[in-house]
């Protein structure tokens, strides 16, 4: 129990004493994070917008998939991912393994299972005719998406934190691809994770500290975005 | 005739191996209002989905001003609007809902906020401008869906049941109102509706659809007088409906001029004392006696000398096909007709009540604007 | 949609700067002991070349061994003898160089209950624990450190596996030791990362091995494989040099009292000390 106040006061001592290194672990953190989750985003809701609108042949099986994929585990996405970027793989010759690039991919490839699935729940909430009657307005393809994500935006905006949350929470994958390498592809989960293994449990317990105050400002930012239009 | 504003031709639309909807040939002149009517599931919903380019059908063009509308659907959908039996509003203000439609084909913002306005009025919500689309009543939101239709000021407006979802008092207000801004603007439109009394109120002419087939089009009262096979006369409840004009009210009862004839009808009409009316009457309601019958035997205020025309009999009862001076049909049992023996060119007295008479006011509208 | 996602990529892999960069396989055990950093970081500094991006990749030397054999790492730091002869023989490595060693150590419960610390070696302390059955905790992943303990099993005569009080932990050195801690087990460790987690134990060390942990640096052959040649060879070159062994034989000095290595070749005036057994 002491161990995990030393902890949070080292967090904090870390946090407002503006350590160089802390901080680069924690944009990294954020910035690969946001990008998986913007390309998870992207993947996500074209595939949750053909599903839940044009009712394909074979949706229950996609979403049963999709809904299995929510529980892909990140090691396996990310020895599955290293395989393929790996100099002999199919994608070697784009050099990302061992790249925050390369983390960005496992992180989205985990987030989009999880994105896709609750959006197209999400749109599923909408009115089955509301795009039919988006479109006889006059909108175009694009922006009758943009309409008809508006309108879903509560719950969509669950979506990309359930997405984010299981981005930027994951570690397999990160060390696996990334390699938790100093100054490149060091984020707040491998670095806690080489932490505890150097026997450094104060300083691990600050990252993971410093991981949840990040995990809470994102969240709570997109809360505070979902839940203004709500109010009024 | 005119060139048709909108039309399709041999459209057919399958899904999963059935066939939905099969359409030969249908048109409607430009300010027409033609009522599409058919039971649940008879394909109409399909028809206006086709007609708004918003389902490609399996086979079979949509034509527009006479060209049949291949590519570029959406400048052919911005030159229309649809009204869907739900409201389908955004979560928005009530104005910005009006508007949406204006926004996204590009009207510039002065013009859309002008054009909001004028129609907010026009349905009477204009008090509803700022509030939240999630807060409205039915009736509202409704109100807010056809202004938002009609600020679009689109070249054909088509409705998918538009009033099936409202209660009666409501229902009957936002017809009114619809009927009015239809007149002015002069809007060609297609609209669907299981409900006979609407397409009767608002259709210049009446298609009957059932079965993914249209069966027959027409003016109501051909179609309602003359139905074309038993579905149809099974479907339209084979009144009577002909064309009359109210000529006096009397003793609260409205004197009506139907080709010659004298109808009294006891009909509410809010008000209207003068002007052209659809006057209908349930066959059930027909009595009929012998010709030489005194008329201290009813207490029915309407009694007409009529012509049998046809006598068909479809299980216990039997459909009397009359010529009161204008078709009339009446509905009697199979012993009536053993005890009058009629049967074409028999001579008969025609009763009902002046509470049968249903009647429908008919909005003068404008002739085509190219006719 | 997948055209986004390969604009994205292309953008990332270009700032990555392509096929310079160097990707050395690092046994876990230098890098959970936080030398790897250290050594990584003076590389930078004594050779500021943005070409090459250094990317040290830390795992188990036997899964290093393997990424070797495809071609996947430039350079390699392992602590497997017989595996690394292999790799060489095979004609996939190439340059072994010596690097710096330590020891294996035993290491339990304060009390020594089994009394390992009077036996002459670590085979003999090793009959001495299956013979009453106390409990030890075995890495169980190929690692060096696992695979040296099987070595040491087989020379006691003794087959372990599968016995009650023989427990695979299956997990990293550090996360071993303290569930050797935990359970009052022996266990064997490298004298770098018992030093390291010593304060947080209660465990003592009684036997050292006889033969050094040996940690040695690979290149991966260039005629077999597409690696980067240059710098890998720069990499060996610095590692060796006296400049990176003072790095080595400092390291741990400050924070544990002691080092944690011992390097292979000269520093200059630095003498270096391996855990003392008692």
């Amino acid at each position: 129990m002491e161990l995990i106040w030393d902890g949070i006061t080292e967090a904090l001592r870390l946090i407002f004493s503006g350590d160089a290194e802390v901080y680069e672990i924690m944009l990294l953190s954020l910035a690969v994070s946001a990008a998986a989750t913007g390309i998870a985003l992207v993947i996500g809701l074209s595939i949750a917008s053909f599903l839940a609108f044009r009712a394909p042949p074979g949706r229950m099986l996609a979403l049963s998939i999709l809904n299995s994929g929510m529980a892909l585990p990140p090691v396996v996405v990310g020895l599955v991912v290293a395989v393929m970027l790996w100099r002999t793989g199919p994608l070697g010759q784009l050099h990302l393994l061992y790249t925050p690039a390369a983390i960005v991919i496992a992180q989205a490839v985990i987030a989009t299972p999880i994105v896709t699935a609750l959006s197209v729940v999400a749109l599923q909430t909408l009115h089955p005719k509301l795009r039919l009657q988006v479109l006889a307005l006059g909108a175009s393809r694009w922006q009758a998406a943009w309409l008809l994500f508006r309108e879903a935006r509560l719950p969509l905006l669950a979506a990309v934190m359930a997405g984010f949350g299981a981005a930027i929470s994951e570690v397999g994958a990160s060390i696996m691809v990334g390699g938790n390498i100093k100054g490149s592809t060091r984020t707040l989960t491998t670095a806690t994770v080489l932490e505890t293994s150097q026997g450094d449990f104060e300083t691990a317990i600050a990252l993971s500290f410093i991981l949840l105050a990040l995990v809470y400002a994102v969240t709570l930012t997109f809360t505070i975005i979902q839940q203004r239009r709500r109010a009024s | 005739m005119t060139q048709p504003k909108m039309g399709v031709r041999g459209v057919l639309v399958e899904r999963a191996g059935h066939r939905i909807l099969f359409v030969e040939e249908l048109d409607v002149s430009p300010g027409e209002v033609l009522a599409v009517v058919g039971p649940n599931g008879a394909g109409k919903s399909t028809l206006i989905h086709v007609l708004a380019l918003l389902e490609r059908p399996s086979a079979g063009e949509v034509l527009f001003d006479g060209r049949p509308v291949r590519d570029g659907l959406l400048s052919y959908r911005r030159r229309m609007a649809v009204v869907f039996q739900e409201p389908l509003l955004l979560d928005a203000t009530v104005e910005s809902n009006v508007g949406s439609g204006l926004a996204l084909r590009g009207v510039p913002r002065a013009e859309r906020a002008h054009r909001v306005r004028r129609w907010l009025e026009r349905f009477g919500i204009a008090a509803l401008a700022r509030r939240s689309a999630r807060t409205l009543s039915g009736g509202e939101a409704q109100r807010v869906s056809l202004a938002r239709a009609l600020a679009l000021e689109p070249e054909v407006l088509l409705m998918d049941e538009p009033f099936a979802a409202l209660d009666e008092p409501t229902r009957q207000a936002l017809i009114d109102d619809l009927d009015r801004a239809l007149a002015e603007t002069g809007t060609t439109v297609v609209f669907v509706s299981h409900d006979r009394a609407e397409a009767l109120r608002l259709g210049d002419r009446v298609a009957v659809i059932i079965g993914g087939r249209i069966r027959q089009v027409g003016p109501p009262s051909q179609v309602f007088a003359a139905p074309a096979d038993e579905e149809v006369a099974a479907f339209l409840g084979v009144e009577t409906i002909v064309p009359g004009r109210i000529s006096a009210v009397e003793e609260g009862l409205a004197v009506v001029e139907v080709s010659g004839c004298r109808v009294e009808a006891a009909s509410a009409l809010e008000g209207q004392s003068a002007g052209e009316v659809l006057v209908c009457l349930r066959p059930e309601d027909v009595v009929l006696s012998p010709a030489e019958d005194r008329p201290a035997a009813t207490s029915a205020r309407n009694r007409l000398p009529s012509v049998v025309r046809r006598v068909v009999r479809s299980g216990a009862q039997v459909r009397v096909e009359l010529d009161a001076g204008f078709p009339l049909v009446a509905l009697i049992t199979k012993q009536s007709l053993e005890e009058l023996s009629l049967e074409a060119g028999s001579r008969v007295v025609a009763s009902f009540k002046a509470t049968a008479v249903h009647l429908i006011p008919r909005h003068a509208r404008p002739q085509s604007p190219t006719g | 949609m997948a055209l986004v996602l390969v604009v994205v990529l292309v953008g990332l892999s270009m700032s990555s700067c392509g096929g310079d960069d160097l990707v050395i396989g690092v046994s876990t055990s230098v890098r959970d002991t936080g030398l790897l950093d250290e050594l990584v970081d003076e590389f930078k500094r004594q050779r500021p070349d943005p070409a090459a991006t250094v990317k040290p990749v830390a795992t188990g030397s036997g899964q290093i061994i393997e990424l070797a054999r495809r071609g996947e790492v430039d350079i390699l730091i392992t602590h497997l003898p017989e595996a690394e002869a292999k790799l060489i023989a095979d004609g996939d490595g190439i340059d072994r160089r010596r690097l710096m060693h330590n020891f294996f150590v035993l290491v339990g419960p304060p009390d020594d209950p089994v009394g390992v610390r009077a036996a002459a070696s670590l085979p003999a302390a090793f009959r001495l624990i299956a013979g009453t059955e106390a409990t030890f905790v075995s890495r169980g992943d190929n690692s060096g450190t696992h695979v040296r303990e099987l070595a040491l099993w087989r020379q006691a005569g003794i087959d372990p596996v599968g016995e009650s009080w023989y427990q695979e932990s299956g997990a990293g050195q550090g996360q071993s030791l303290l569930v050797a801690s935990d359970k009052g087990a022996y266990t064997l460790v490298d004298s770098g990362t018992f030093v390291v987690f010593r304060e947080r134990l209660e465990l003592e060390p009684y036997v050292s091995d006889e033969e050094p942990n040996q940690y040695s640096i690979i290149r991966v052959n260039p005629d077999k494989h597409d690696v980067n040649e240059a710098a890998a060879l720069a990499f060996a070159e610095f590692l060796t040099s006296p400049a990176a062994q003072r790095v080595i034989a400092d390291f741990g000095r400050e924070k544990y009292g002691e080092p944690l290595f011992v390097p292979a070749g000269p520093v200059g005036d630095m003498t270096s000390i391996p855990v003392s057994i008692p």
